[in-house]
């Protein structure tokens, strides 16, 4: 089959997130950047989100804390 | 510690020139003084020298420093200008980013040995793309038509049906329809992405009067690494019934892939 004309480029990556070390050490999971709150300390917090079949190991969420 | 030196010579030479002078009015003109001005001479000149080169040296420093200032400001620019063009031609051409992969839909035709996509086997659920028309290795998929409209990459579909339609696979024999996920640069076309790297996170494969659905990563791997498993696999329902079924399961795991992705990125 065809898949037609070329519309558009799209890049896709994890976006770089600024952690300290220990974080890193204790975050293996890929952690995608939220927007954090003015003066929030980004905290990760290790919650599976609605695990199912395409989520088995759960995925670590960053939010503001 | 050579200022030091120089500079107590300097002192010792100042009082012994005065005391020679003393002497000079006291007993006239001193034996050897003929030389000594000679070299009092020379001693002019290469201070005058010094002088000058420190002069010069000062202005040097001057430039340097100047040249510094001139230097990072041409860089602030010259990063201003780079930020601009960079974000101009993503405007212009519409550039997207996303964390999540894009997903797409890809027919394999199935054989013992291997699953054959159009141009290559696969033997493992996971493909990085190469530019087979050898048009380079950085930004593949290329993107700038150097290697044709229709470039470079890994294939998928945007829906299963026409892909269906357009394989012809009601009368292809043994097939596998996957839910693949597309990272790195990816294309955009009109009815399908070209991707850099691919990952099957979905397959529903028939060999034979088997089938095997699943989006178990072990078991896709084992059905790229051994085809012949499939045979293992649920009995198969009718041909047109298989295929309504194929369709089925891989669109509601796409469709469970993207209401995932939608509900982390709401947090």
């Amino acid at each position: 089959m065809d898949i037609g004309n070329q519309q558009r480029v799209i890049i896709v990556e994890p976006e770089d997130i600024d952690i300290t070390e220990e974080e890193a050490q204790l975050d293996e999971a890929p952690i995608f950047k939220t927007t954090a709150l003015p003066g929030a300390r980004p905290l990760s917090l290790h919650v599976p989100v609605e695990a199912g079949p395409t989520d088995p190991a759960g995925m670590a969420l960053q939010l503001p804390g | 510690m050579e200022a030091g030196k120089h500079s107590g010579g300097s002192e010792r030479l100042g009082r012994l020139r005065r005391t020679a002078a003393v002497y000079q009015e006291r007993y006239g003109l001193l034996p050897g003084m003929d030389a000594i001005m000679g070299t009092e001479g020379a001693i002019a000149t290469r201070r005058r020298r010094l002088e000058r080169l420190q002069r010069e040296a000062g202005e040097i420093q001057a430039a340097i420093a100047a040249t510094e200032v001139e230097l990072a400001r041409l860089d602030e620019w010259v990063v201003f200008c780079l930020v601009e063009s960079i974000e101009r031609a993503q405007r212009e051409h519409a550039e997207g980013w996303s964390p999540r992969p894009v997903l797409g839909f890809r027919i394999w035709r199935v054989a013992d040995e291997a699953l054959y996509g159009v141009r290559l086997p696969w033997t493992q659920p996971g493909m990085t793309a190469t530019c087979l028309k050898g048009k380079g290795d950085t930004e593949i998929p290329h993107s700038d038509g150097r290697c044709g409209r229709l470039g470079c990459g890994v294939y998928v579909a945007k829906e299963i049906d026409p892909l269906l339609v357009g394989f012809g696979v009601a009368e292809l024999g043994d097939v596998a329809l996957g839910l693949v996920a597309l990272r790195g640069k990816v294309v955009e076309h009109e009815h399908g992405y070209r991707g850099a790297t691919a990952e099957v996170i979905a397959i529903a494969a028939t060999r034979g009067a088997r089938c095997r659905f699943t989006a178990d990563p072990a078991e896709i791997a084992r059905v790229f690494a051994e085809p012949a498993s499939i045979k293992s696999g649920q009995p198969c329902p009718d041909r047109a019934q298989l295929l309504d079924d194929i369709s089925s399961y891989i669109a509601e795991q796409a469709r469970k892939a993207a209401q995932w992705t939608l509900e982390t990125s709401s947090g």
